[in-house]
């Protein structure tokens, strides 16, 4: 294994490494009977203190360096499964005024262009490329993010990307353009900020997104003129932009209240030798008057009837949800917990509050009552969350929720009743084929749901805190690490470094399929099931056997094996007692390639769930085609 | 060694490590809150029998058979023998189910070595002190857990 792989390997410990709960050197002491030393040191830890935040920022750096090593990683492995043709959803859905549509951002192609597209709210409908529509004027200028449309949805503004289709580094100017909702009289409403690109070091957003004034008359937005980002609005009809902001901070998150009236935003300060960056919440008149502070916190949202205002603020250590009212008074923490909680959005009645919590490497959609009773998860995880991500949650007019995810593998829209039940994939993207290579041989296969991760061909059903079942497609062949002398079963153990395997009980076979066939069927341990039958796989000759794993043979951990070589040992993944596996074993010109499907039924297995596992096994294998 | 000269060097090692301590005996025990309450408990053994350390390895070691030590305790079963070990397993396997299959497959002490390594993130010659082995032989513990894991993972993973 190279560094590199140990990397990896760090990278993928760390993922599962839990976090931590606070420590509490005073409950240690007073547990040790040395209460007595715990008051005096409260003295000195205070004083202490500068140094300790210190080293837990160093912490935090680390542990950052960690999670972006794993999700390059995980990249890497997703661009090699899914190529360049992967379609990825961008940003958050946005609804149409009655709801039966919804409009996202996406891109075909990872360096292409984003564009904009419309579908059916209740899916199964086309999906309207509306860039494409909006003809060329627009293709010249694309959209940076998506567009933002009139409450009326009768027109669309949005701020240009002129850094799309550059080439290294960039950094211009954008545009913030208005048009009808048709794509006709597109015209340039003002400048907007800057946008700045490094070679290949993503995108700065550099100014908020625009926002569309509940009354339909006015933009405001976001632009950086003077170093840092100001506040500015225009009038859509009569024109004429004015400046609201003029600080030394940058403003963003902009939000409208309901009655136009009030706008409230973002100041980010960052002191050079200060606290690292400070956020705070402000609010001024529409006309850029009666400037003050609300809190200290991120992410405004006001309730339906601008009452009140719920925000997210990491005064307490981690980003919670507080919710205050609308003049700032009132200010009370709604969410309390070690993960973080961002992105606040009411329910279009003022009831329910949706928002997004961050923690252990993925994302999930949580809702409230606006009080913060009745917190609860609406995304749990399916399935082993490999960096997947439920966010950007919408609220629809009759009150579903259009969210965000890569529970996929690509980004995607889904849509759900407010209490998580029902959540359907909107945007259906094409998942191309998976390929995969082992040693001379090069097939792909399709994954017949969304389910199926496609690092490892693997689906977990959870069951219980800590049981799972599991189906899981293997594959091996004998080229891959040179000509076998011969194929063996065997149990027990692994082998040594050295090759030897000190317990297991290795059974030699012949070279041919029906060969290694018979060697997995007459395995000892194992009750045949299945087989061997003569199959076809891929439109090659193979031999399929059924087997379950019956008693452990050997003196390893109780591991049944196929197939090995005289360096490495198993290429079958061990499998425990009780559970299933399926062989099949392909001669594709004369190499022997190995498939194996297992279920791991340990945990009340439920032979329901199995069966269902295995048939969709079945149909990956069905699907295989050889290059 | 006095009584209450370890309470500085402990408390250092508490503040920097209680963070690893926790995930490290999570794998233990099956969860984060029975892992905190172990690293508490060991710390204050620790304590309380300054005494047991005889400045032969470190600290760091001796606080982390203490600590297993706790662990196997907490779980109502039995005193850890000299050389046992306790089983280690991922808090969350379903979160990578081919890495946990993968470390299931590890003999005991590969297994130890190996979350010694990433979750304690502990240097060799420490994960030697706190197993009881030589240096070289941890070396080469987890250079086969290494070769191991890598076969398991390829033969399941990524065949390119």
């Amino acid at each position: 294994m190279s560094t590199h792989d140990e990397n990896l390997l760090a990278a993928r410990f760390a993922a599962l490494a839990p976090e931590p709960l606070a420590g509490d050197w005073d409950d240690v002491l007073g547990r040790a009977g040395m209460a007595d030393q715990a008051r005096r040191r409260r003295v000195r830890v205070r004083a202490l203190a500068g140094s300790r935040r210190r080293r837990f920022a160093v912490v935090a750096v680390a542990a950052l360096a960690v999670i972006v090593g794993t999700a390059s990683a995980f990249d890497t492995v997703r661009a090699l499964f899914f190529g360049t043709s992967a379609s990825v959803v961008r940003d958050t859905p946005v609804w149409s005024p009655d709801g039966r549509e919804i409009a996202f951002l996406a891109y075909r192609h990872p360096d292409g262009p984003t564009e904009v597209y419309v579908m059916d709210s209740h899916g199964g409908g086309r999906q309207r490329n509306l860039t494409r529509e909006w003809g060329r004027d627009v293709l010249s200028a694309p959209p940076r993010r998506i567009p933002i449309w009139s409450p009326d949805w009768q027109r669309v503004a949005f701020v240009s990307d002129p850094c799309a289709g550059v080439q290294g580094a960039c950094s211009r100017t954008s545009q913030l353009y208005v048009m009808n909702a048709d794509g006709s009289e597109l015209r340039r409403l003002a400048r907007g900020g800057k946008v700045r690109r490094d070679n290949g070091q993503g995108i700065c957003p550099c100014a908020p997104t625009p926002v569309w004034s509940p009354d339909g008359q006015k933009i405001a937005f976001g632009s950086e003129r003077d170093g840092t980002v100001d506040v500015y609005v225009v009038n859509i009809f009569a024109g004429g932009q004015r400046r609201l902001t003029r600080s030394p901070a940058s403003e963003e998150s902009l939000a409208w209240s309901p009655d136009s009236r009030k706008l409230a935003f973002v100041k980010r300060i960052e002191d050079p030798g200060g606290p690292p960056r400070r956020k705070e919440i402000w609010v001024m008149n529409a006309d850029g008057s009666g400037q003050r502070q609300l809190a200290r916190g991120s992410a405004p949202a006001w309730s339906p009837r601008g009452r009140q205002i719920a925000f997210r603020s990491d005064r307490d250590g981690n980003g919670e949800i507080y919710v205050m009212n609308a003049d700032g008074s009132g200010q009370r923490r709604l969410t309390r917990n070690p993960a973080s909680d961002g992105g606040p959005v009411w329910n279009p009645v003022g009831t329910k509050i949706a928002f997004e919590r961050f923690g252990k490497g993925n994302t999930d959609i949580y809702v409230m009552n606006a009080d913060g009773s009745g917190q609860r998860n609406l995304t749990p995880a399916r399935r082993p969350p490999r960096r997947a991500g439920d966010g950007s949650p919408a609220w629809s007019p009759d009150g579903r929720i259009a969210f965000t995810s890569t529970r996929d593998g690509n980004g995607e829209i889904y849509v759900m009743n407010a209490d998580g039940s029902r959540q359907t994939n909107l945007t259906q993207l094409k998942r191309p084929r998976l390929s995969r290579a082992a040693g001379n041989v090069s097939f792909s296969f399709s994954v017949p749901s969304s389910n199926w991760t496609p690092g490892p061909i693997e689906r977990v059903i959870r069951n219980g805190k800590r049981g799972f079942r599991s189906g899981q497609l293997y594959v091996s062949q004998d080229a891959m690490f040179g000509q076998a002398a011969e194929a063996v079963v065997y149990w027990g153990g692994f082998p040594d470094g050295d090759g030897a395997n000190p317990c297991g009980k290795l059974r030699s076979a012949g070279p041919s399929i029906a060969d290694l066939a018979t060697a997995v069927a007459t395995a000892p341990g194992i009750e045949l099931l299945k087989g061997p039958t003569d199959v076809t796989v891929g439109g090659r000759p193979a031999k399929h056997v059924v087997l379950v794993v019956r008693e452990e043979v050997g003196c390893g951990a109780g591991f049944f094996y196929a197939w090995r070589d005289e360096r490495w040992g198993p290429f079958w993944g061990g499998a425990h007692v009780g559970d299933t596996i399926r062989v099949w074993i392909v001669d594709v010109n004369g190499s022997r390639m190995f498939l194996g499907a297992g279920t791991t039924g340990r945990t009340g297995s439920d032979p329901e769930v199995l069966e269902r596992l295995e048939q969709e096994m079945q149909g990956i294998v069905d699907s295989i085609r050889f290059d | 060694m006095n009584m209450g000269g370890l309470e500085p060097d402990l408390e250092d090692l508490y503040r920097r490590r209680h963070g690893a301590f926790q995930v490290m005996l999570a794998s233990v025990t099956g969860s984060v809150e029975g892992a905190r309450d172990v690293v508490q408990e060991a710390f204050a053994q620790a304590l309380r029998d300054q005494d047991g350390f005889r400045g032969e390895g470190s600290l760091e070691a001796w606080v982390w058979r203490i600590a297993f030590r706790v662990a196997v305790g907490s779980k109502g079963s039995r005193e850890l023998a000299v050389g046992e070990l306790p089983e280690v397993a991922f808090v969350d396997e379903g979160r990578d189910t081919a890495l946990a299959a993968a470390v299931r497959q590890l003999p005991p002490q590969r297994r130890m070595a190996i979350f010694l390594r990433y979750f304690a993130d502990l240097s060799y010659a420490e994960i030697g002190e706190v197993l009881g082995i030589a240096e070289g032989t941890v070396a080469a513990t987890l250079s086969q857990a290494h070769t191991q894991l890598g076969a398991q993972l390829s033969a399941n993973e990524v065949m390119a």
